[in-house]
């Protein structure tokens, strides 16, 4: 009987995406039972130094104390035993360099290396976790902050390397963005934490207050649901790129528009426009770290599949995060643009104005003669020396509903394209930007659901 | 390929286990007590059913051989009962390893086992697992020291209340 492991040499190749993740070890010695290139010798053989392993851990972990232990524990060692080997072997570049090891080295050298690997994915999340806390955005999501706070501190106290690697300890509720792999133990953790950290560093690009009130027009502004805040601020960032918006501002993106941009478009076609869309973004971003943007494009696909399946149902804003309309009429509120004046008394204001000296003056002879918002719409656009910092200055004077109003039109319709907005639209929608980026959390709270009361009636001639 | 522990544990540890008991006639035959290697393959035997049937695994000889080291000497083992008590001791040990929730090392409950079976057990098996053993796995599922004795406790109350 032939002892030796020349068998093990590999006669064909073995599908990585085979194997388990959360058992390498035990599935690489499968598939290669499977197709022959594993004797039934070389399998004793090896399950023989196995034993062996398991053996001096169950001694270790005893202390001499017993010979004998539940067989639960020694099935949770010999796991152990097995995950670690696993770590060293998913080292090599493909299942079949790792067989040749299997094949050359000694079990329980193999099984060191594991221990060094397992030791330096611990290293790896102990130095991860205190950035995750310190740069956690307050986006008021409980199992966001609970997870990462809370529950991988509690994996860092209660992990037992030694004997129970494979153990993952925590259920890690909040999901991350993409897909997760078949993973457990340490390997989990580190992969885990490695895409909070990653979808941290992109969230860090935008106002904390300004995510929670975009979750709040998603109807998800229960701090307590579980969704990943990742997915829908960057959704809403490139649906706003793509609709000509600011993407660094996460507000919720124009239905009509997202129609127009995806109308039908395949799913290939809208993840090329995705992917264009994030090229800009992380370019406006000046984001440089390659595993954040790896990130993002990773993202991509999952979010084309979501919008594609909007677009089947013919509404591609489905997919996204849209201003919410009223649901109860008795929290409607309309607010008219009013008469406007005649062309002729228009045109006369429009040359005082431009005849005023200093701001203030301007500003005097706007709240005296302008009585319609409609008026003062087009006043505000027409005078191109008001530079956007003093057009703030004159919203502050608006009454809430009025400005609401007026930042729901610039938003809502076609006209939100910066691309189809006059020279003088733009700059009003700048200063509505501006100016309520002065303003308190509460304040933009209390605004975006005033937003949402508010119906326009048409202008009146 | 199976990792079936218990599979690898009955093929793996039967030679090293039959072997080590074998060894203790070395020890053992000075008390005039050996044993046969067929005995010694039933031992061990025993000894696996024992583990099944308690939930437990072994790698490596097993605590029989400290069995014998702690027992050939006995008064009250000889060569006609000496197999069937070991066999009896063997079954009892792996039983009230569970009992005692694994609180209680290998070698001191050996010991306890040794200095009952030598004492107010007289060489029975069957008053050593009644008594002895019963008495210490209730200690300590109790939350007890594995030798509290309640008899005493009890007595001592009495006396107080009489007072």
């Amino acid at each position: 009987m032939t002892t030796d492991r020349d068998s093990l040499i590999s006669r064909g190749a073995i599908d990585p995406s085979e194997l388990s993740g959360s058992k390498y070890f035990e599935s690489l010695i499968s598939a290669a039972t499977d197709r022959g290139v594993f004797s039934v010798e070389a399998a004793e053989k090896l399950q023989y130094e196995l034993f062996e392993l398991i053996a001096m851990k169950t001694e270790q972990y005893n202390g001499g104390f017993s010979s004998s232990i539940p067989t639960e524990l020694a099935r949770s060692l010999a796991d152990g035993v097995a995950y670690t080997v696993g770590a060293a072997l998913k080292r090599y570049a493909t299942p079949e360099a790792a067989l040749e090891a299997l094949k050359n080295e000694k079990l329980s050298s193999i099984y060191a290396d594991g221990k060094l690997s397992v030791e330096s994915l611990l290293s790896s999340v102990r130095r991860m976790y205190p950035i995750l806390v310190r740069t956690l955005p307050d986006t008021g999501n409980i199992t966001y902050s609970a997870t990462v706070k809370d529950g991988i501190r509690g994996f860092l106290k209660k992990y037992n390397p030694e004997y129970e690697p494979q153990e993952t300890i925590i259920t890690a509720d909040y999901p991350t963005a993409l897909p997760f792999p078949d993973l457990t133990g340490v390997e989990f953790i580190e992969e885990y934490v490695r895409r909070i950290y990653n979808e941290n560093r992109f969230l860090s690009h935008f106002d904390a207050a300004e995510i929670r009130i975009l979750l709040e027009h998603s109807g998800q502004d229960s701090g307590e649901l579980i969704f990943n805040v990742f997915s829908e601020v960057l959704k809403c960032s490139l649906g706003n790129e793509l609709c000509g918006k600011n993407p660094l501002r996460p507000s919720p993106c124009a239905k009509s528009r997202l129609c127009e941009v995806f109308s039908g478009l395949t799913k290939a076609g809208i993840y090329d426009l995705l992917r264009s869309a994030a090229t800009k973004l992380i370019d406006l971003m000046g984001l440089t770290n390659k595993g954040v943007c790896d990130y993002i494009f990773a993202a991509l696909p999952a979010i084309s599949t979501e919008i594609g399946a909007a677009v089947g149902l013919g509404d591609a804003s489905r997919a996204f995060i849209c201003r919410r309309t009223p649901t109860h009429a008795a929290q409607t509120v309309t607010v008219s643009f009013g008469n406007k004046m005649p062309d002729e008394k228009y045109r006369e204001l429009i040359d005082r104005l431009e005849e005023c000296e200093s701001f203030s003056e301007k500003q005097a002879v706007i709240f005296e003669e302008v009585k319609s918002l409609g008026d003062f719409t087009d006043v505000v656009c027409d005078l191109f020396d008001l530079t956007v910092q003093e057009i703030a200055v004159l919203l502050s004077r608006l009454t809430p509903y009025e400005l609401a109003a007026l930042d729901k039109r610039l938003s809502d319709s076609d006209e939100s394209d910066l691309s189809v907005l006059s020279d003088g639209e733009i700059r009003l929608r700048a200063a509505i930007d501006e100016y309520l980026s002065g303003q308190t959390e509460e304040y933009r709270a209390r605004f975006s659901e005033l937003g949402d009361m508010i119906t326009i009636e048409d202008d009146a001639q | 390929m199976s990792f079936e522990l218990i599979k690898l544990s009955s093929e793996i540890a039967e030679k090293q286990a039959v072997s080590s008991i074998l060894d203790c006639n070395r020890y053992s035959e000075r008390y005039g007590l050996q044993l046969s290697e067929k005995a010694a393959v039933a031992l061990n035997k025993t000894r696996m059913k024992a583990l099944n049937a308690n939930g437990r695994i072994e790698f490596g000889g097993g605590a029989i051989d400290k069995l014998i080291y702690a027992f050939c000497d006995s008064p009250y083992m000889e060569e006609q009962n000496y197999e069937s008590n070991l066999h009896d001791l063997i079954e009892a040990f792996y039983y009230y390893k569970n009992e005692t929730l694994d609180m209680i090392s290998d070698d001191d409950l050996i010991e306890i086992m040794r200095v009952a079976f030598n004492g107010d057990c007289r060489g029975s098996v069957e008053m050593l697992v009644e008594t002895a053993l019963e008495k210490v796995a209730r200690n300590i599922r109790n939350g007890r020291a594995p030798d509290y004795n309640e008899e005493l406790c009890d007595s001592t109350g009495e006396q107080d209340n009489d007072d």
